[in-house]
């Protein structure tokens, strides 16, 4: 686990182009929505004080209200609440299709020929894997709603104590608890998918279903190393996050030049996200295969150099890998599964060993 | 010698009475002399507990001791049967809120009544089979808040009466400010409580009459001063854990049954109202008036209030606190507001009057017994995790407040909410100013405020705020139940006030209005005042006449918005064309033109945007630092007369604006470019419905302030999207 974890971070590390490419694509998501923001402000506060106060402090209230009032005629603080929320709802769906997108590109990057990053070999790992992602991601709202319904069961239960309660203390404390539970299932899932991503590229397999079982069956079978792992770099991504986030929020933002630092704050911060995100691939990549071997016949021969962090990094077989699907593969898989002298190994020698 | 000395104690007494006469706007005899009492009770009530443990049941007896205090001869009684509000679903206090008050909604099946059994006069006449209800307010037959009680000997000018009255009461589940949850209980508007009875002119009448109107969704409480002797009998589970109004002279176990009885005493307030809870902690703290008050601030109270420091000292007082386990962290946080609330009302507006102070913190699901008051009592609230912002500091000195504008000024809160409401709205957000500074707003997540919104609402903003997303549908000075809706009244009696107010304390200056604020308190304390006794203080005092402000914001409903309608600031040039020059004619050219100097023509225009007047100040700021104060000195036969002073050559000159019209131009020939044209530089006027159009600028974009703020919305657009995302 801490292997993988670390061929996670590096590996991750190196990979400043697609880490800028996905930051590109959540820029131009959020673009219309700083864009009307702009333009408000600039509209309405342009050539009064209002611009001076609202530079040198924090939001002024006032102007907020005036501009609802004498601006937006119509409009109130609840109108504008329902519309931001159906603009967050659109934007958020449409950067989740794009997100599906490109998961098929970086696991395509990260998977074979040794993780190089080029734009067609992204692009092609996309188009390749989008509406397979598209169906694991349809079956993962499955598990997401088993594991809302499962929350909502355990928040009725609270609630139920809660309208008897002549105290707070013991419901928030259960509601929190019902809550972490929420959070641990969802994460548990979100971790399933990734595998099953992993998964369906590293065998090029076409049965989503079977492929989400499969990663169930794995996650739970590795509970440990996986879900230690995908916490391990949540804590690390949060973590820096936090810390970007904290110092982008410290900065007196009263001058144009303190503004652009909080943007480049902010932008680091965001970029840190996407970091992260590359990072559970690439360390749940480099787990998936130090865990289950690799047919026989896919092994190709590798660079010893380059395998030190990057058990995973290997080469696309083209025709060979038709040959061994199906039952054939499944045969080959099934007396190795999980060896435990495979997981100790530190780089690809086991996999010569089958 | 003789002569000498009778002329010597001559010149004295008409110095003394020089002196009292230069005090009489403040000082009068109300503040230490409290008039007779009017309605004073003795109670023995009992409480019981159900069959699930929960103290529902009163059973009580109580003396009432009536004085007739009018030249009126009265033939009738009213009185107040509040519980009866929660009685049933056809009472006007259920239709008119539809079951819901302030978040909080009623059970079904946990209602609460009260029964009068029995009532007699003392030693004479049996009453019972007399008593009918009425409904004064409107034609609810079902309303059962107000019974009658027609007398067969009228009560004279003068005359007490003293009657015996048996009830039986139940407490419905907490739900607007009274009621049981749980082994809690919040004992208020519990027993019969006579009506006001007010003689013509008392308080603007036409003629005479009884004030006891029904119970209002909206509204809250009216009465009579008196004496209140109040024993109460609770199970022994409640031993040691109960608060009411006044002070506690008795607690005794009874043997028999080991239930616990209580003795609470208190003079000169008109109501009572008690409270149990098992989970108390009852912490008692003095306010010690001399720790807390420092000499220089007595100094400085004397001499804005023009008193001697002796009537602007305090007294000490004992306050109880009675908190919930789970906000045993908060205590000294209750403690710290309410002693802040006692110093400043007390300096502002006269001291305290009673020994004693009782704070309540209702359990969790009992909030609808939060944020009341009631006389040296009052219920706050506060949340489990408690952050930076002003919860529960707001509510405590919210509810001490009452003390002032509802406990001792006792407003009829039926008719006038403003008076006590807004008033104390205004004065809240003064004391928090003082004591706390700006509020902060938490973003709060699972119970517990994780950050701080970047928003910054300093006191009294928040008023404007409140008041500018309602409509103004009414008047604020409109009776409760006649308001257009709940949002109506809520905002008129609480947010709208408190603007109208702040805008009159920053149009007079603080230490004018301070003598304002004293004066009514002093007059009317353990009185009745109405709205018109507020403006005729205010222009006594101020020596001016303001009917002009009340009839637009008080009275009215017009919509208060001046604004720069454009600013101009061009270089002088000197005009193209021939002109005659020492007998000859010279022609000057465009591409010729010559400079006049150094000097600048400049131009503004201000447009009356609303319906409302106000003589708004303007301030132009100029290139090069020199300033042009436009001050508006007297309002008078529609016109607005100001006067301009430059504040570098100290130049002045008058101008003047009709009100009727809408817009008015100020032309000005300066050395130096305008750079800033503001209304009502010092935001003075808080009603003014739009404070950004008050200002233009020559130069300026805003774009760094656009794009700070774009940005800061796209870097938590971006983390949202990268959550969302991470499903895909």
């Amino acid at each position: 686990m801490i292997s993988s974890f670390i061929a996670g971070i590096l590996h991750a590390s190196r990979s400043w182009k697609m880490i800028l490419l996905l930051l590109v694509a959540n820029i131009l998501f959020s673009m219309p929505l700083a864009l009307s923001i702009f333009l408000l402000v600039v509209q309405t506060a342009s050539g009064t004080l209002a611009a001076d106060r609202m530079l040198a402090n924090k939001i002024d209230a006032s102007w907020i209200i005036d501009v609802f009032n004498h601006q937006m005629p119509g409009y109130s603080l609840e109108s504008v609440g329902i519309q931001l929320g159906l603009l967050l709802a659109v934007t958020g769906f449409g950067y989740l299709v794009v997100n599906t997108l490109f998961a098929g590109g970086i696991i395509e990057v990260f998977a074979f020929d040794d993780g190089r990053f080029t734009m067609r070999k992204f692009w092609a790992g996309c188009g390749a894997y989008f509406w397979r992602f598209v169906r694991l991601l349809l079956i993962s709202l499955i598990f997401y709603g088993v594991a809302y319904f499962i929350y909502l069961l355990a928040r009725g239960l609270v609630n139920q104590t809660e309208e008897r309660a002549t105290a707070y203390e013991s419901v928030i404390y259960k509601r929190w608890a019902v809550m972490l539970l929420l959070v641990v299932m969802f994460a548990f899932i979100n971790m399933v998918f990734d595998y099953a991503k992993i998964s369906t590229v590293i065998s090029d397999s076409r049965k989503m279903f079977r492929e989400t079982i499969n990663a169930f069956r794995f996650a739970l079978q590795h509970f440990f190393s996986t879900f230690g792992l995908y916490l391990l770099i949540a804590i690390i991504g949060i973590s820096f996050f936090g810390l970007l986030a904290w110092l982008r929020s410290s900065i007196n933002q009263s001058s144009a030049m303190s503004v652009l630092l909080a943007i480049i704050l902010s932008q680091a911060a965001i970029a840190v996200r996407m970091w992260t995100r590359l990072t559970f691939y690439v360390a749940e990549l480099d787990l998936y295969q130090r865990l289950v071997p690799e047919p026989a016949t896919i092994i190709a021969p590798r660079q010893p150099a380059e395998v030190e962090f990057l058990s995973a990094t290997r080469t696309r077989p083209e025709e060979e890998t038709e040959e061994i699907r199906g039952e054939e593969a499944a045969e080959l898989r099934a007396p190795v599964e999980s060896p435990p002298e495979m997981v100790t190994r530190a780089d690809g020698e086991g996999k010569e060993n089958i | 010698m003789k002569m000498v000395v009778v002329l010597c104690l001559r010149t004295l007494v008409l110095f003394f009475i020089c002196l009292l006469g230069f005090n009489k706007f403040i000082r009068n005899a109300s503040a230490d002399n409290p008039p007779r009492p009017v309605a004073s009770y003795k109670i023995d009530v009992k409480l019981k507990l159900d069959a699930k443990q929960h103290p529902t049941d009163l059973e009580g007896r109580q003396q009432l001791t009536w004085l007739n205090n009018s030249p009126d001869t009265i033939t009738d009684l009213q009185f107040h049967l509040y519980l009866n509000a929660f009685k049933n679903e056809e009472s006007t206090f259920m239709k008119e809120s539809g079951g819901q008050l302030r978040g909080d909604r009623n059970q079904s099946g946990e209602w609460g009544w009260i029964d009068v059994n029995e009532m007699k006069i003392a030693g004479a006449e049996d009453l019972t089979s007399k008593i009918e209800f009425i409904h004064p307010d409107d034609d609810n037959a079902d309303d059962q808040t107000v019974i009658r009680v027609p007398l067969a000997t009228p009560i004279k000018p003068g005359e007490k009466i003293t009657l015996e009255i048996k009830f039986s009461a139940r407490l419905p589940r907490v739900f607007a400010r009274t009621g049981y949850w749980g082994q809690f209980a919040l004992v208020a508007q519990w027993f019969p409580k006579i009506g006001v009875w007010e003689s013509a002119g008392e308080r603007r009448r036409s003629s005479a009459g009884w004030n006891c109107h029904q119970f209002h969704a909206m509204s809250e409480f009216y009465a009579d001063f008196g004496n209140y002797e109040v024993s109460i009998n609770v199970p022994a589970i409640y031993k040691g854990k109960i608060g009411a109004t006044g002070k506690m002279e008795s607690e005794s176990v009874n043997g028999q049954d080991g239930t616990v009885n209580y003795k609470f005493r208190q003079d000169n307030v008109h109501d009572f109202a008690w409270t149990i809870d098992p989970n108390y902690i009852v912490v008692t703290r003095p306010f010690k008036a001399d720790d807390q008050i420092k000499p220089a601030e007595i100094d400085q109270w004397a001499r804005r209030l023009g008193l001697p420091q002796s009537q602007i000292k305090l007294e000490d007082v004992s306050v109880t606190l009675l908190i919930q386990p789970e906000h045993r962290s908060q205590i000294d946080r209750h403690f710290f507001a309410a002693f802040n609330a006692i110093k400043y009302f007390g300096l502002w507006y006269g001291r305290y009057p009673y020994a004693t102070l009782t704070i309540v913190d209702p359990p969790y699901n009992a909030e609808g017994a939060g944020g009341m008051e009631y006389p040296t009592f009052f219920t706050a609230g506060t949340t489990w995790w408690a952050g930076r912002d002003q919860n529960p500091e707001e509510v405590i000195v919210h509810e001490y407040g009452h003390q002032y504008w509802q406990g001792m000024v006792a407003t009829n809160e039926f008719e006038e909410s403003w008076l006590d409401e807004g008033f104390n709205t205004y004065s809240t957000a003064k004391v928090l100013k003082l004591a706390y500074g700006a509020n902060v707003f938490p973003f709060r997540f699972a119970g517990i405020p994780w950050f701080y919104l970047p928003v910054e609402i300093p006191h009294p903003y928040e008023d404007r705020i409140f008041t500018l997303q309602g409509k103004f549908n009414d008047p604020i000075l409109t009776p409760t139940w006649k308001f257009y809706d709940e949002t109506s009244a809520a905002l008129n009696s609480y947010p709208r006030t408190g603007l109208v107010m702040n805008t009159l304390e920053r149009y007079l200056g603080e230490d004018l209005m301070a003598r304002v604020m004293r004066e009514y308190h002093q007059k009317w304390r353990y009185r009745h005042p109405a709205s018109q006794d507020f403006f005729d203080t205010v222009n006594a005092v101020t020596r001016q006449d303001f009917a002009w402000f009340f009839d637009q914001f008080v009275r009215g409903t017009n919509t208060l918005d001046y604004e720069i309608a454009e600013v101009k600031s061009e270089r002088a040039e000197t005009a193209e064309g021939i002109f005659d020059k020492d007998g000859q004619k010279t022609e000057i050219k465009a591409d010729r033109r010559l400079d006049s100097g150094q000097s600048y023509e400049s131009e503004v225009v201000i447009r009356r945007v609303g319906e409302a007047y106000f003589p708004y100040e303007l301030l132009l700021r100029f290139q090069d630092g020199n300033k042009i104060f436009a001050k508006p000195v007297a309002l008078r036969e529609g016109i607005i007369e100001y006067q301009f002073e430059d504040t570098r050559t100290g130049r002045k000159w008058n101008d003047s604006w009709a009100i009727k019209e809408r817009w008015k131009k100020f032309e000005f020939t300066t050395p130096s470019e305008l750079k800033v044209a503001q209304l009502d530089p010092e935001e003075k006027i808080l009603l003014d419905s739009n404070l950004t159009n008050n200002s233009k600028t020559t130069s300026g974009s805003g774009l760094a302030a656009a794009t700070r703020w774009a940005s800061g919305a796209m870097f938590w657009l971006q983390t949202i999207l990268q959550i969302v995302g991470g499903f895909g």
